[in-house]
């Protein structure tokens, strides 16, 4: 069994989108506080005001400079005869076995931050739920998509 | 077969967005230009609104035609934007009939069948039929199945005519003595617990202030053994009250089991029908309550795949049985359900889990405690608690565990009552090991399948041995 890691670009992304989202926020935290001084409304929602500032602070702090390198160092995914298994986890490690027996149907998904560094999204679809590989090479990901869909057609779904 | 990627046709764009709006626009319109006329009374309003969902709905009675073509069912629907629908007959997962206390005077059923598809999309209801046509409709589906069913096994056999009414393997009914048993101990004390004092914190909105006042101060009046005495009133009513509904729901209860298929009968003023086919059945889950395991009884459940009768109640599962003996369960679940059937040793869980899953709800009674010790003068003999919380959790914990045998999976849980459930390898789509690194270095792991139910329903078992969670995990994979 052959333990495959994503592609070390996939941190500069995770980086990037927590960005966008801290940046987004601030905005609308600004327009609240405007409001508050404006409208002459209650004094505590200067305080509701604040924490949600600290908490943007620290969403910061926690997705853009902790969390990515551990995602990264956890994830893994390995692809065996007949399952899937892909492990992943910030503080809870979690590994799962998705066997292709259940696969109902492979997903590539390429957003605009992908794209740009020429990577895939693949997600893997059960009757119970959706399993995600969240960036690969493209070429990759094309292949593994094919290889799935290939290993689906030789195990049959037996259920129902 | 391969073709080039193809578009839909152009119009599709129209279509949608026109049918989207209509839905919408349609009844909203009716509603204003016919509302302005009377806008002046409010008469108007009362009469208009009615009348038009009642318009709608005849036209909407208009369009809907069912009908058999081939092997296919066919249902036309659809008052502004047709819609025809083909059911393979095949692809029907099960067949319930349905009455209540209005329609059945009338001699009316509802017929709701589903497929394999999530519940939203999958229902085909037929809103009011003879029951004489829904028995007509359910055993051409269960012919029509039969049949498709011979000519896959053997060609040759064409003359043997399928007999639907073959008699059932077994039949299960509930006795009236056992309904009642079942009703009682069904009857959940935390929920009514719940409802009596949500209905006294809203009792403020609830009631008119002029009464309110004169109540309140009744009551600043009354002892506390009055108050006492008021709370238990009110629960023995709630109480009843559950105790009737339960009766009513489970009144005349029947399971018969043919080779491939349940049928289940219920109700007394509203009856069921339900037929499932017994390949759909993806876990079997067996309950007990505080009180149903004090005398040594249970209660069982099946998550089938496919949709679910949200009105149901029992969170998307099917009833199988609502009250059983503990020591008949084994016979029970070998006539019902040979696949699931089987001995039950329960592995505990190790210790150190235990201790570690009770520092959560200490921690947080002890902190919540201290707050209101500091606060409030009577807030020290809440540390009273401390102990039976500290009690109640051990119970709990170590009532749980994890057997696996050949291919079976049980867990059994507790929150508050016990929970049994039993998978197959087979209808486990995916299964996870979980661990954090406190876990890891208590040597724990904690492991979950998720199971395609009505909705993808996930059993998780908490703080097993690692070397336990290896082995679960293992299995699975080979």
């Amino acid at each position: 069994m052959e333990k495959k890691r994503l592609n070390p670009k996939i941190v500069t992304i995770w980086r990037q989108r927590a960005l966008m989202t801290h940046f987004v926020i601030w905005p609308i935290i600004g327009a609240f506080t405007a409001a508050v001084i404006f409208f002459n409304w209650p004094y505590f929602l200067f305080y509701i005001a604040g924490s949600l500032a600290a908490l943007n602070v620290l969403q910061l702090i926690l997705y853009v400079f902790v969390f990515p390198k551990i995602s990264y160092r956890t994830f893994y995914y390995a692809i065996r005869k007949e399952d899937l298994l892909i492990q992943d986890g910030i503080i809870i490690i979690t590994q799962t076995v998705i066997p292709f027996t259940r696969v109902q149907n492979v997903e590539t998904e390429q957003g605009p931050l992908l794209r740009k560094h020429h990577l895939t999204a693949v997600s893997v679809t059960t009757a119970a739920g959706v399993h995600a590989i969240p960036a690969l090479e493209e070429a990759e990901a094309l292949a593994l998509r094919d290889q799935i869909s290939e290993l689906i057609k030789e195990n049959p779904a037996n259920e129902l | 077969m391969n073709s080039k990627g193809k578009h839909l046709h152009f119009f599709a764009i129209f279509n949608e967005a026109l049918s989207t709006l209509w839905s919408i626009l349609v009844p909203l319109m009716f509603g204003f230009i016919w509302g302005v006329r009377h806008l002046d009374t409010i008469f108007g309003y009362i009469i208009i609104i009615p009348l038009i969902i009642l318009i709608f709905n005849f036209f909407k009675w208009l369009r809907f035609t069912y009908e058999f073509v081939d092997d296919q069912f066919h249902i036309r629907s659809g008052v502004l934007v047709r819609n025809d629908r083909y059911i393979r007959i095949q692809r029907i997962q099960s067949v319930q009939i349905k009455t209540n206390l209005l329609m059945r005077p009338l001699g009316i059923v509802q017929l709701k069948f589903d497929t394999a598809d999530p519940a939203v999309k999958g229902d085909m209801i037929l809103s009011a039929l003879k029951r004489t046509e829904a028995e007509k409709i359910k055993a051409q589906i269960s012919r029509g199945k039969t049949e498709q069913a011979e000519q896959v096994h053997s060609e040759e056999i064409v003359s043997v005519s399928p007999n639907i009414d073959e008699s059932p393997l077994h039949v299960y009914t509930l006795s009236g003595k056992r309904l009642v048993a079942a009703s009682l101990l069904y009857s959940k004390i935390g929920v009514m617990l719940a409802a009596v004092f949500g209905l006294w914190s809203q009792a403020d909105d609830l009631i008119p202030d002029r009464i309110r006042g004169r109540s309140l101060s009744y009551i600043e009046h009354v002892s506390l053994v009055g108050i006492i005495i008021i709370i238990g009133f009110a629960i023995l009513l709630l109480w009843l009250f559950s105790l009737i509904t339960t009766l009513f729901k489970w009144g005349g209860f029947k399971l018969s089991i043919y080779h491939d298929e349940w049928r289940i009968h219920r109700g007394i003023l509203e009856t069921r029908d339900e037929t499932y086919k017994i390949d759909r059945v993806q876990a079997i889950r067996i309950k007990e309550q505080w009180l149903q395991q004090l005398f040594g009884w249970c209660t069982l459940y099946a998550e089938c795949s496919g949709s679910i009768d949200s009105e149901k109640g029992d969170g998307g599962s099917v009833l199988i049985f609502p009250l059983i003996r503990k020591t008949d369960l084994p016979i029970f679940l070998e006539n019902v359900m040979p696949k699931f059937s089987g001995p039950i040793t329960i592995n505990q869980l190790p210790i150190r889990g235990a201790l570690y899953r009770m520092i959560i709800p200490i921690a947080f009674w002890f902190s919540l405690s201290s707050i209101l010790a500091w606060w409030l003068p009577w807030g020290k003999y809440t540390f009273l608690a401390l102990p039976l919380i500290l009690v109640y959790c051990w119970i709990r914990l170590r009532s749980e565990g994890y057997a696996l045998n050949e291919d079976r999976l049980i867990f059994v849980n507790r929150l508050f009552a016990k929970t049994t459930t039993i998978t197959r390898k087979n209808n486990i789509q995916s299964f996870a090991k979980k661990n954090s690194r406190t876990q890891r270095r208590l040597n724990l792991a904690s492991c979950s399948a998720t199971v395609r139910a009505s909705s993808a329903e996930t059993y998780t078992m908490r703080q097993l041995d690692e070397r336990d969670a290896h082995k679960l995990f293992h299995w699975f994979r080979n």
